[in-house]
């Protein structure tokens, strides 16, 4: 393998691992934020879960 | 919290991409493994994040043990599954490194195996978790995993010191620098890049943990 074979398999992999985690976070976040203020309407009581 | 969180996230921006910089281009050549040393700068750090996940879990779960607070339990949990990750990149990125440099993608050298085993055991761990009937029993169990498993991390350390091994030895002990200047400064760029990003991770991934726990919680209430 050369050089810049290796260093952009190397780069790409730990960057798409990454980044794909990142992505999967964030989107897991939203979902269950807007999951507490949809049970928060129907239970009042939520609110203090989803404060930053 | 409300500005720390999206400060910290574009702090971990800016040193990746300074690190990227450095890696890729500002560093030099080294002289026996030539452009190969340039993985380095992502397989280092991956591998010292494995090491700061391994050792927050390590804490968390003691003071989740002896407290019994549901917050050191959220940590513990969301720092094994960022070790699992950095173990597995740690892995990944030496195994690319070692195919043109020692002619294999794997050989069974003590300090592979060791973090191979390190990538195991909190696999169980996140397994433990994810297949146990009583959530605070399968915490508990995950705790003493996350405790005993710990103990991989000096063993993976010296494995360079106490077996004979194919593995470069460390580059850098108590001050002892074996790395030209321009080399140095890549790696500890790099290690500062990725030890911001994953405390910016485990507060993202503590969050989450926090608010799915909540979110059963409020599901429990809106049924009963």
């Amino acid at each position: 393998m050369s050089p810049p074979a290796a260093i952009t398999l190397a780069y790409g992999v730990v960057w798409a691992a990454i980044l794909l985690y990142l992505w999967r976070l964030r989107r897991r976040l939203r979902q269950v934020e807007a999951d507490v203020r949809a049970q928060h309407t129907q239970t009042r009581s939520g609110e203090v879960f989803i404060e930053r | 919290m409300r500005l720390f969180l999206p400060l910290l996230g574009g702090a971990a921006v800016i040193l990746l991409a300074a690190g990227l910089y450095a890696g890729l281009f500002a560093s030099p050549p080294d002289a026996f493994q030539g452009n190969y040393v340039r993985i380095m700068y992502v397989h280092v750090p991956s591998a010292w994040v494995a090491y700061l996940a391994v050792f927050t879990v390590f804490v968390a779960s003691i003071l989740y043990l002896w407290k019994r607070r549901a917050v050191y339990d959220h940590v513990a949990h969301s720092a094994a599954e960022l070790g699992v990750l950095f173990t597995a990149l740690a892995l990944a990125g030496g195994m690319i490194w070692g195919k043109p440099v020692w002619g294999t993608w794997w050989t069974w050298d003590a300090r592979l195996v060791t973090t191979a085993i390190l990538f195991l055991i909190y696999t169980g761990y996140l397994l433990v978790r994810a297949l146990a009937e009583d959530p605070e029993r399968g915490a508990r169990l995950a705790a003493v995993i996350g405790i005993v498993g710990a103990l991989d991390i000096p063993v993976i350390h010296y494995s360079v010191v106490w077996f004979r091994t194919l593995h470069p030895p460390a580059s850098i002990v108590r001050g002892d620098i074996k790395m030209a200047p321009p080399m140095l400064a890549a790696l500890m760029i790099n290690l500062l890049a990725f030890t911001v990003f994953y405390a910016y991770l485990l507060i993202l991934r503590v969050r989450l943990e926090r608010l799915e726990t909540m979110r059963a919680a409020l599901e429990a209430e809106a049924e009963g």
